[in-house]
Order: structure tokens, then C-alpha cells, then sequence
């Protein structure tokens, strides 16, 4: 495909028409800030993909409809005001926060994360654990709940860690916690 | 969209209809990057079927539908561009995916952020290559890399053994 050679910028003229980037301050523990930015809200086709998904996932719980301001990672790094995008920033919270990963003997407990990665090692989500199933009264828990917001424009779902939609990234998953070790 | 080439109303029918429920923009790249309409799209590109001028008028429509505050209706088609355009080397395809990825604009999101993980991929990609050209211009079995700062170091020793 020939070049036309001239510099037409593709996208120079966006700023004059007021755009609306908003963020807020977010830094880790040790002070670095962490780069974010408020989704706007939620349009008719956002809502109708989001509908699709939750069809294919009749276990799940729903506990907020279609929604902006928010990803997952700003649900579990933000307290649900803003969105935060790029691994590079993920990694620095997961580095200055402290979280290690869950050692394979270590039960995952409500509040730490799962992390759903590409094969590839990118990141692909996080989620909230909320709770431990016995799927069998009295026996060990065999079922490991948690909450997502799934991107920047769908709803929060508390879901099975297994039952997810990204299986045709056929990702991996492993838990993160704050707790200290031997805890 | 009806005036848009096939590839182009194919793309973004099918991205109209595709969810990606994804927040990572690495990993919303990695799914585009495997998605058959984006890799169908790539091809388009690589053959000549979608040419510049092409992209052009795509990016001035979608961009038409720009208005302050409001998610843009295909700011994910921005996001699948710029990973269709990833492998390709040209000024244009340069000059999207650096602008794109310089807008910090909440309007085009996920489109900023995807073109900003194409970029590092790029770079790493050139990076990478570069190592390999070292290591492959090299005559008689020289296998270290460390003596040269850069490619075109590596040219010239080779230019001159």
C-alpha cells in the first residue's frame, strides 16, 4: 500500500472539541502514582454486549447493571472510582502494595484476587474473592466465588472463578494476596 | 458504513456484535491480535486491498461521531485498527498508532490505550529483530552480540570483515 506522503495528522483536531479526560489521583503505597482514567458511561451497544455475555452465564450473580467509571482493576485497586488500564500500572501497585502470589498448598480467603492472564503472561483481568463454597455440606470448599467488573463499560458479577468469559484467550489464573505468608 | 470496502463493513459488523470483556489494554491487543475479523482485516492491508485512503476516510467517519463526554460508538474499532496495523511498517500506519496512543481522551478509550500497547510491542519487536540482525550478518559463526552498540555497528563491522 503506497504512502501519500503528505502529514495529515489523523487525529490533531480532537482536542479543540473539548474532550473529557478525567482522572483522579491514585498512588500505591509508596507513593508512585498510578496512571487511571473515569470510563464515561455506558452506551446502548455496551449494554447490549454486556447482555449477550450474561446470557452465556446463567451462574452468575449480578450486582450491578452496565455501568462506566470503573474496570476491574479500578474495582479492586480503586475502591470503583476510575479505570486503570495498562499492566505496567497493574505491576507497580502488585510490586509497591506487596501482594505476592498464592503458593499452590495456600487456600485462596475473601479479599484476595484472582488474576486471569494470557498465555502470553498479559494481563487479562483481576477479581475480588468473596467467599469460599462447600458444594458438599461439611466437606473442604471446593468452590472459589469472586467479583468482576469485567471491563469499563459492563456490570459487576459475583461468579465462580472458572466460570468466565475469556475462553477463547484460554487464559490461566493465579491468586494474589496481601496477607503475609504462614498467616 | 455502505461505502466503506468489504473488509471494512465485514470488520466492523463483526466487531459490533463481538464482546470483549477485557480491562487490560495488553490483553484486549492479545484478544484482538487472535480475532479472525482483525487478522482477515490485516491481511486486507498486507494484499492491498484496504489502502490508505481507505483508513483515512474510516478514521474521519468514525471520528465524525465525536462528541465531548460521550463514548465513541467505534472506539473500539480505533483499538482494532491500530492492532490490524501492528506488523505494518509505513508512515501512515506509524502515524496512527503514535497518535492514537498519545491522546489521554476517556471518549476513544479503548483506543489510546490499545495503540500505546501496540507501540511497546512494536518497539520490542524492532528491538528484537535488531538482536537477531546482529547475530545473523555476522560472518564466521561470531555468536556474541555484546560487541556491538547498535545495527548499524553491527553493519558496518560486517561491511568491513
Amino acid at each position: 500500500m503506497p504512502a501519500l506522503g503528505h502529514t495529515q495528522m489523523m487525529f490533531g483536531h480532537l482536542p479543540l472539541l473539548k474532550p473529557a479526560a478525567r482522572s483522579i489521583r491514585v498512588d500505591t503505597h509508596t507513593g508512585n502514582a498510578v496512571e487511571n482514567d473515569i470510563a464515561l458511561a455506558v452506551d446502548d451497544r455496551g449494554r447490549r454486549l454486556y447482555e449477550a455475555v450474561r446470557q452465556k452465564h446463567p451462574g452468575w450473580k449480578n450486582r450491578r447493571k452496565a455501568a462506566g467509571v470503573y474496570n476491574c482493576f479500578g474495582l479492586a485497586f480503586a475502591s470503583r472510582r476510575t479505570s486503570i488500564r495498562e499492566d505496567v500500572e497493574v505491576e507497580k501497585i502488585r510490586t509497591d502494595d506487596g501482594y505476592r502470589k498464592l503458593k499452590m498448598h495456600e487456600r485462596p480467603a475473601p479479599g484476595d484476587l484472582v488474576v486471569y492472564k494470557t498465555p502470553t503472561g498479559a494481563l487479562i483481568h483481576v477479581a475480588l474473592v468473596t467467599r469460599l463454597e462447600r458444594l458438599i455440606p461439611g466437606a473442604e470448599p471446593t468452590a472459589t466465588m469472586a467479583l468482576s467488573k469485567w471491563n469499563d463499560h459492563f456490570g459487576e458479577d459475583e461468579h465462580e472463578v472458572h466460570d468466565h468469559p475469556f475462553g477463547e484467550q484460554e487464559p490461566t489464573f493465579e491468586f494474589w494476596t496481601d496477607r503475609p505468608l504462614h498467616t | 458504513m455502505i461505502n466503506h470496502p468489504i473488509p471494512i463493513r465485514a470488520l466492523l459488523e463483526h466487531l459490533d456484535g463481538t464482546p470483549f470483556p477485557i480491562s487490560s489494554s495488553d490483553g484486549l491487543r492479545y484478544a484482538l491480535r487472535r480475532n479472525a475479523a482483525v487478522q482477515s482485516f490485516a491481511e486486507s492491508i498486507r494484499s492491498g486491498a484496504v489502502e490508505e485512503s481507505d483508513i483515512r476516510s474510516l478514521v474521519n467517519w468514525i471520528l465524525a461521531d465525536f462528541r465531548a463526554g460521550a463514548r465513541l460508538k467505534y472506539a473500539l474499532e480505533l483499538a482494532a485498527l491500530a492492532v490490524a496495523l501492528e506488523g505494518w511498517h509505513t508512515l501512515y500506519s506509524d502515524e496512527y498508532i503514535n497518535e492514537l496512543a498519545e491522546l489521554r481522551l476517556s471518549e476513544l478509550e479503548p483506543g489510546p490505550s490499545v495503540a500505546r500497547a501496540v507501540r511497546k510491542a512494536r518497539s520490542g519487536d524492532a528491538q528484537q529483530s535488531e538482536k537477531s540482525i546482529r547475530f545473523t550478518l555476522l560472518p564466521g559463526g561470531v555468536k556474541r552480540s555484546s560487541h556491538f552498540a547498535s545495527l548499524s555497528d553491527a553493519v558496518s563491522i560486517y561491511a568491513s570483515a
